[in-house]
């Protein structure tokens, strides 16, 4: 089934860079609107966009950390999903399973191990790889609700 | 960040920070929490009506404020909380922590 809307996006891999992650939804989103035919409700594409722009502060935190990077996003809607692909060349996340479980070791109230357990509410697949070629792989899926 | 910070007479700090409470300035943000209840404001409204956006990171700010206000004897309320906030608050169930208050007068009639 091709995708109904494709849209790619280079950013770099500071902070500050993240502003481009919210202008790409901007775009992305206002497409998807001139598109579906029912589009996803407000709340469904700000879990999305959260989860996303979650993960690329994750790979700018973690894979780039005080290095400099690209950091690419390939938002696409299909018409039962949306699926994002984040690509990075830093370094390899480790820990994929174990860090959704770090929250709980904070306490009754941790500050941080918060940003993994998000994405995993959000969207309904989450996946990671590392190419051989040195390369990481996120990607997040979402179904868009199916009306009868 | 523009970060604005309110004080009133009742010994009330109202926080106002403005754009997106993220990785970014996460770190600005819980160091103003801290200096506020330092000062001896131990009671803190976070107004969030110009915040367009908040992470993990920015969660683990205004946790880290709470926990700091509650040391001191004190507590942290948000206020004007926007969509997305209110999304991720509910997602997270933090929003039993840190309920959303409509206004900052609402926010502090309860402390």
């Amino acid at each position: 089934m091709a995708a109904l809307v494709v849209q790619v996006t280079s950013l770099g891999a500071k902070p500050d860079d993240l502003t481009a992650v919210h202008t790409a939804f901007d775009r992305f989103w206002a497409t998807v609107d001139d598109t579906l035919a029912r589009p996803p409700s407000t709340v469904w594409r700000l879990h999305f966009s959260t989860a996303v722009a979650e993960i690329i502060a994750n790979v700018m935190r973690h894979a780039y950390g005080e290095s400099t990077g690209t950091i690419q996003l390939r938002l696409r809607c299909f018409s039962d999903r949306v699926e994002a692909l984040i690509v990075d060349q830093g370094a390899p996340f480790i820990g994929f399973r174990r860090a959704h479980r770090a929250v709980r070791r904070g306490g009754e109230l941790p500050e941080g191990g918060r940003g993994l357990a998000i994405v995993r509410e959000a969207v309904d697949r989450l996946e990671y790889a590392r190419t051989a070629g040195g390369v990481n792989r996120w990607r997040l899926i979402k179904r868009l609700a199916v009306t009868g | 960040m523009e970060i604005a910070l309110e004080t009133r007479p009742n010994g009330v700090a109202i926080v106002r920070p403005s754009g997106r409470l993220d990785l970014l300035t996460a770190v600005a943000i819980k160091e103003r929490l801290n200096r506020a209840v330092e000062d001896g404001y131990g009671r803190v409204v976070v107004d969030l009506a110009s915040v367009t956006f908040v992470d993990s990171s920015g969660l683990g700010a205004l946790i880290g404020g709470l926990k700091a206000a509650r040391l001191a004897g004190g507590d942290l309320r948000l206020a004007r909380a926007g969509e997305q906030v209110r999304a991720i608050l509910d997602l997270t169930t933090l929003n039993r922590v840190l309920p959303p208050f409509q206004s900052v007068e609402e926010a502090m009639a309860g402390f």
